[in-house]
């Protein structure tokens, strides 16, 4: 137990926070309607992912990979050099994601996603509801319509009334 | 010259097929020459080819034989390419590029389908009669029209997968797939079985030839009811020739169409209730078996398709000109279409088989080897539906759209066109029926038979005039409702006084009961229905736009699972 | 400097295209943008077709960038199995090319249609990269760059509920990549080393361990979630709907199959088949989702008033037949699987192409709008028609093929119910195929069009469409190299002989 206090709870710190903040970025998306705290939440995510690539190349009392006197102990180089690309894929993907929240503030008034995709699913059902309509309208006409050229008598023949 | 002869591009098949095509794209005066010229090319085509299996290519992993030309299958052929050369003619006035296209692709794939020499490619034309003939009912061009289409392109795909699982269950079974004998041992010749079933219109599987057949164009109907219920007729007797369930099956189906071709009033629907009563005829051969049988189902195929079509034909003129097809406007009509009549009349008297008329000498192949393999129930079976196909077919069709009270119509004669594929069917009606040996000699197997024995025709004409007096007395009289009338004429003397009351019970006990079945499925169905909009529509709970946090919440679930299963 | 040329070519097909994004951009202009695009593809797509030869000749073509060894360097591989999927990418994308010219300007405003092409271009070298690289990390960096390219090219659609649709795509595929890198991180931890074929030297030691069992729970799930897989599916309908025509073309036919692509390409050979399949039960739950997908995609389709929804939930049932052929773990079901994702891009492909045109001369696209086409575009609707045919599975068709080849794996690995669920899925395609074929021939045009003044699509559509259509029935007529091609991938991947 004091074993577990004093080594094996510090020793995996790196990985609590990682677990911590997962869990925050991916609640704040999952639970946020606000696109912008949406967004938040999608880095913190992220984040969290790059401390546990930086936190698995890391030993106790090493240093930078840097070539210096003496025999020090290196950190791994490759986790962090892996993670510089992910952080740029990050930034990418959240200039993006900002960009799109920009044009969607432009277009809807609102940066909600409950507004916004409830004035879709009003145009939605509005198009729909059109769509219905010409449907029947066509299936209304087509029930009356002359058959083709092949159907249906010529107009100068009698029928009984 | 002959060496392209053999190989898989000198198939009929493709040269309907490929004729469709150029029709596609040929200005509209020439498509009346080709509707003729191509089936004529793909028949003389056909009868060029030697016996044997041709045509053989390598396919995904198959070796395939396209084309194997042998009795059996080259009298189908034949009687497929004269028909798409009839229909050709009937609808020449039809000014319809996709109609045009897809009766001739249609052809060629039937044509195709019979001169498979193995299930694959069967299977591959089967679905292309499914495909190509839904056009015709879709060409009617209305709502009515499209969804029946959309109802009868699904079961006969059906059958088409039902087909597929069919040959690969068998291929793994027995590494061989070779459309031969298949029997009903296997699995896979069970799924092969009901797939054919369903296209010969089993009872119980039928109902998609009197939901679909009315509903096509007045062309359509004639082009839809000579291939796919013949060609599963073929493929039958191809592969399960003397299976002794296909009497059975085929006895119901020669009795039960009688009772709903009586009380329907579309004319049309009742010559496809009677279409199923024909089937049934030639299923019992095939269930029977003996080269005489088989030859009496195939004889009765080739007769079946010319004088059905006849009959399509003539209430496809009276639906042309008149604009309506129910028993009870009509009437009358002998006046301005005396053509039409005298030509449904000959059809008419095909169907319930007049001596010198070409139904005589096919049925009674069949009924004799019901006959001499002691089938007594079949036999009698077969007896009773004669009689009743006089009912529906041979007096009710003519009767009431010709005679009966005038209701008054003054149309015009049918157009030429149709009168001359109409003459031409009569024609190959009464031919057949008073010289049938050039039928015979190209019937599958070799047997003896000769239809104008004294008992056979004395037999028969007592059925018949016993059944056209009992008729004349009966209108007479006035005894009877319309639509109960022509039930009496059923029976011939033995069990004319049993017979109509059976014949209303069940009738309307299986009237009754179909009422509720299909109400009870309409029920069922529009509850699935709704349930499916609540789920799948645009805006149910499946289909519409979810939240990300909605979505996000599913894909935390399925990993949590993923993990959970792991663990 | 030919062989030069040849050695270099796995690095080749993504740097030309990489390289000819920011060329596109500089050109500023809408048809240089288009040429560089054309000519950038159509390049890609040669050198693809000869690695796909070089790869049959010799079975795998290696190629380490930058002369680091692997696997401490990055490494491309090149297989039969990478090389079908990056047929499929460059001939679409090269497909694309002459299609997008009109498609695009008749939706997107001329000053930004050089930025069009560029993303497109650098959707194609991320997509390109996915397939070739033979290393872990570079996959996920290559699928993003894919996915970013992706969500702005969506953003791009004429109607604004794209900018939502794309957002949402955003945040799904960003948790989808987020996820891939976390597993990858995992196994990562446990091997020390990113190169495929290093992992799966080393993989088998640490099998039992937690981490690895979590490091494939992420990579299935985000590699899911980029293949639309149920139930991550939901982005989907919306992206391809809202896209630009020729975007939802190109994107339809390619990205969730190189999603698919790289989920397999992880569970066979970095983590193996005993492993995935054996040891943990991924296969079970993959089929009962693909089930699934099957079943509720095509029902969703049919109740679509829109084709382009139509087409897209469609692809979310196709999307199970491919994971079903895969999720066996058998040669004949993953060769199944293969063919069925090559001939499903080429089908969806060919039917977003030919909506497209039709969407280019109605400016609309629900099945109301396309009425009566049939006799005013009837070469588009024939190609419709076809395609339609090849989605369903009929004869002579590309899909026909794929269905036999499905069914006979499906029959073999006795999953008989699977199997029934394939055959009621194929029956609901009938209808929502016949539908779209019902209103294109057999409905009057509306009296009021207002369009008439366009006729048939452009030249360059017309050729697009039937180009791949044409292929839809070589392959259906002639699919012995393909079957084969498949598998000698499956043999490669899963064992068993070609």
């Amino acid at each position: 137990m004091n074993q577990f206090l004093t080594e094996t709870l510090p020793g995996l710190f790196n990985y609590w926070i990682v677990i911590g903040l997962m869990m925050i970025g991916f609640y704040t998306v999952i639970a946020h309607d606000n696109l912008v705290k949406k967004l938040i939440g999608l880095t913190v995510f992220q984040s969290a992912v790059f401390i546990l690539y930086i936190s698995m190349g890391f030993i106790h009392g090493s240093t930078a990979p840097i070539i210096i006197d003496g025999d020090p102990v290196y950190a791994h180089p490759l986790p962090q050099v892996l993670i510089l690309t992910a952080i740029v894929v990050g930034v990418s993907t959240t200039a993006l994601g900002l960009a799109l929240i920009v044009r969607i503030n432009e277009a809807y008034g609102s940066i909600e996603e409950d507004d916004v995709l409830a004035a879709d699913m009003a145009t939605s059902e509005g198009e729909e509801a059109r769509e219905e309509a010409r449907s029947e309208q066509a299936e209304a006409a087509e029930g009356h319509a002359a058959t083709g050229a092949d159907d249906g008598a010529e107009a100068h023949e009698s029928r009984p009334a | 010259m002959s060496d392209w002869l053999g190989h898989a591009m000198a198939s009929p098949a493709l040269v309907l097929m490929l004729g469709a095509a150029l029709i596609a794209c040929l200005p509209r005066w020439l498509h009346g020459v080709w509707l003729l010229v191509i089936p004529a090319a793909a028949l003389a085509l056909l009868w060029q080819l030697p016996m044997g299996l041709h045509g053989q290519i390598g396919l995904f992993g198959f070796d395939l034989t396209t084309l194997r030309v042998d009795g059996l299958s080259r009298i189908w052929a034949t009687i497929f390419l004269i028909g798409s050369f009839l229909t050709g003619l009937y609808a020449l006035h039809v000014d319809d590029r996709i109609q045009h296209v897809s009766a001739l692709v249609y052809a060629g794939a039937a044509v195709g389908a019979v001169l498979a020499g193995d299930l694959v490619t069967l299977f591959i034309y089967w679905e292309a009669t499914a495909i190509a003939s839904v056009f015709l009912i879709w060409a009617s061009r209305t709502i009515k029209a499209h969804i029946v289409g959309l109802r009868y392109l699904v079961i006969q795909v059906i059958s088409g997968l039902l087909l597929m699982m069919g040959t690969i269950i068998h291929y793994h079974a027995t590494g061989s797939i070779a459309f031969d004998h298949l029997g009903l041992a296997t699995p896979g010749g069970w799924l092969i079985f009901v797939a054919f079933g369903i296209k010969a219109a089993f009872p119980l599987l039928h109902n998609w030839v009197q939901d679909a057949y009315p509903e096509a164009t007045v062309s359509g109907t004639v082009i839809l009811s000579i291939y796919t219920t013949k060609l599963a007729i073929y493929s039958l007797a191809r592969g399960y020739a003397g299976t002794e369930a296909l009497i059975t099956i085929g006895a119901v189906m020669t009795i039960f169409p009688i009772f709903f071709a009586v009380i329907e009033n579309d004319l049309r629907r009742v010559l496809a209730y009677s279409l199923n009563n024909q089937l049934g005829f030639m299923v019992v051969g095939i269930g029977i078996g003996t080269p005489l049988a088989l030859n009496g189902a195939a004889a009765h195929a080739f007769a079946h398709i010319l004088y059905k079509g006849l009959l399509f034909m003539s209430m496809g003129a009276v639906l042309h000109r008149v604009g309506t097809i129910k028993a009870s406007e009509l009437g009358g009509l002998y006046k301005s279409m005396p053509w039409t009549a005298a030509f449904c009349i000959v059809g008419s008297m095909s169907i319930s088989a007049f001596p010198l008329f070409s139904g005589f000498v096919t049925k009674s192949m069949i009924l004799t080897a019901a006959a001499e393999n002691h089938h007594w129930i079949a036999w009698l079976a077969l007896l009773v539906a004669s009689a009743g196909v006089l009912d529906h077919s041979g007096i009710k069709v003519p009767f009431f759209s010709f005679f009966h009270h005038d209701a008054g119509f003054r149309v015009r004669e049918a157009p030429l066109n149709m009168l001359l594929a109409m003459g031409a069917t009569a024609a190959l009606c009464i031919g057949i029926g008073v010289y049938p040996a050039p039928l015979y000699a190209i019937l599958p197997f070799d047997v003896e038979y000769s239809p104008y024995t004294s008992t056979h025709v004395i037999n028969q004409l007592q059925l018949l005039m016993f059944a056209a007096l009992a008729f004349v007395v009966l209108f007479r009289s006035g005894l009877y409702p319309p639509e109960v009338r022509g039930l009496n004429l059923d029976s011939d003397w033995l069990y004319r006084r049993l017979l109509p009351a059976i014949g209303r019970g069940i009738r309307d006990s299986v009237a009754a009961l179909r009422a509720r079945i299909v109400a009870g499925l309409g029920q069922l169905a529009g509850l699935a229905g709704h349930w499916l909009t609540d789920a799948f529509g645009t805006n149910g709970a499946a289909a519409r736009t979810w939240t990300t946090g909605v979505m996000l919440l599913w894909v935390t679930a399925l990993l949590a699972a993923y993990l959970l299963l792991y663990y | 400097m030919i062989t030069a040329f040849f050695n270099q070519m796995p690095v080749l097909v993504v740097v030309v295209p990489l390289l000819a994004a920011p060329l596109c951009v500089l050109a500023h202009r809408a048809f240089a943008a288009w040429l560089i695009y054309c000519l950038a593809s159509w390049l890609a797509f040669a050198m693809a077709f000869l690695l796909f030869v070089e790869a049959k000749i010799a079975g795998e073509v290696s190629y380490a960038v930058g002369n680091w060894a692997p696997p401490f360097g990055i490494e491309l591989v090149i297989d039969t199995y990478s090389a079908l999927v990056l047929l499929l990418v460059t001939g679409v994308a090269a497909v694309t090319g002459p299609y997008a010219r009109k498609s695009i300007a008749s939706e997107i405003a001329i000053e930004r249609e050089y930025l069009v092409f560029a993303l497109m271009l650098l959707c194609l070298a991320g997509l390109i990269g996915i397939t070739v690289t033979g290393d872990a990390f570079n996959l996920f960096v290559f699928l993003e760059i894919s996915s970013l390219s992706s969500y702005a090219l969506i953003a791009m659609g004429p109607k604004r509920r794209a900018l939502l649709s794309s957002f949402q795509y955003l945040i799904m595929g960003t948790v989808g990549g987020t996820f891939l890198l976390i597993g990858i991180g995992l196994i990562f931890m446990m091997t020390g080393t990113l190169n495929m074929a290093d992992l799966a030297d080393r993989l088998p030691e640490v099998y039992a361990t937690r981490t690895v069992q979590a490091g494939l729970a992420f990579i299935v799930v985000g590699l899911s979630l980029k293949a639309a897989l149920m139930p991550a599916h939901i982005w989907l309908p919306n992206a391809y709907t809202y896209a630009p025509s020729a975007i939802s073309a190109f994107i339809a036919a390619t990205a969730t199959k190189v999603a698919v692509y790289a989920l397999f390409r992880f569970v066979f050979t970095v983590f193996g088949v005993g492993y995935a399949f054996g040891t943990l039960p991924l296969g079970i739950v993959l089929l009962a989702l693909a089930a699934v997908s099957m079943i509720a995609g095509s029902l969703a389709s049919i109740f679509q008033t829109d084709v382009k929804r139509l087409l897209a939930w469609s692809s979310v049932a196709q999307m199970g037949y491919i994971v079903a052929g895969f999720a066996l773990a058998t040669p004949a079901g993953v060769s199944a699987g293969l063919v069925h994702l090559l001939n499903h891009g080429l089908i969806k492909g060919a039917l977003f192409m030919a909506v497209g045109a039709m969407v280019w001369r109605v400016r609309a696209s629900s099945i109301n709008d396309l009425a009566g086409l049939g006799r005013a575009m009837p070469l588009t609707s024939a190609a419709f028609v076809i395609g339609g045919l090849s989605l369903i599975g009929v004869p002579a068709t590309a899909g026909f093929i794929s269905k036999w080849a499905l069914m006979s794996a499906l029959f073999d690995a006795q999953h008989y119910g699977v199997m029934a669920l394939l055959l009621v899925a194929s029956l609901l395609s009938i209808i929502y195929v016949g539908r779209v074929i019902e209103a294109l021939y057999f409905r009057p045009l509306p009296d009021d069009v207002s369009h008439h003044k366009h006729g048939e699509a452009p030249l360059g559509m017309q050729v697009a469409t039937w180009t791949l259509i044409a292929v839809n029935i070589v392959i259906g007529v002639h699919a012995t190299p393909e079957l084969e091609a498949a598998a000698r991938a499956a043999a490669s991947l899963v064992g068993g002989a070609p």
